[in-house]
């Protein structure tokens, strides 16, 4: 695999330019753990250090609303 | 502030069984998005030390809904407007006491309302005494969260 460190597209903002290079580190960080647990997968690593980024509640209404898409927000 | 994602009779379901001192545990998928994992749930799984039903149809009545103990095939279930993805847990496989996962539960803010939430660990022990496929189709998933979670800990 090529990991590259910084993005090479000239097209993106300075927001998506910062996206990808946080993405980056973070890929790395889960081959890192994923290579530690043979057979994980560090597609699934991945997410999750998506996920600890976010608040509880928000990672809670993540997976609740990626199956409901009319949550009863009232 | 915190973040919505409580239906308005959810919150107020887990705020009136907090003042009630009705003590429960968020476990299943719910527990494990809380914790972190990148999975999916169509419900918020509730386990609860003692089946109160007083209180609990009590609980159910403050959040303008029902608590019914459950008969013929129904399980014991809370339900109406706005508390249709709540779920409660009667048996929890492969775990300890309720009393002993209570004491080793971890704190969480849910939408402002303080919760008990089984750590993620736990729901992978679980999930594999459940032994049911799509418990066991989880687990690769449970175990790279909690893999992330360790890695984490350790910056």
């Amino acid at each position: 695999m090529n990991l590259v460190a910084t993005p090479v597209d000239e097209n993106l903002t300075t927001e998506q330019r910062e996206w990808v290079v946080e993405s980056e580190a973070l890929w790395r960080e889960a081959h890192a753990v994923a290579a530690a647990n043979p057979g994980m997968d560090a597609g699934d690593v991945y997410h999750s250090l998506r996920c600890l980024e976010l608040s509880p509640s928000q990672r809670l209404g993540r997976g609740l609303n990626r199956v409901r898409r009319h949550p009863h927000i009232g | 502030m915190f973040d919505v994602i409580l239906t308005s009779a959810e919150r107020a379901l887990l705020e009136a069984l907090n003042a009630l001192g009705v003590r429960f545990l968020i476990v299943g998928m719910g527990a494990a998005l809380l914790e972190g994992a990148p999975g999916t749930t169509q419900d918020i799984d509730l386990w609860f030390g003692v089946i109160d039903a007083e209180r609990l149809r009590e609980a159910a009545h403050k959040a303008g809904g029902l608590y019914t103990p459950g008969f013929g095939l129904q399980p014991p279930a809370l339900g109406g407007e706005g508390l249709d993805r709540v779920d409660v847990v009667l048996t929890a496989s492969g775990l300890d006491s309720f009393e002993i996962e209570f004491t080793h539960a971890r704190d969480y803010d849910l939408d402002g309302v303080p919760v008990k939430v089984l750590p993620l660990e736990r729901v992978i022990v679980s999930k594999r005494a459940a032994k049911r496929l799509k418990d066991t189709a989880q687990i690769p998933m449970l175990e790279a969260a909690l893999a992330a979670r360790k890695s984490r800990k350790k910056d």
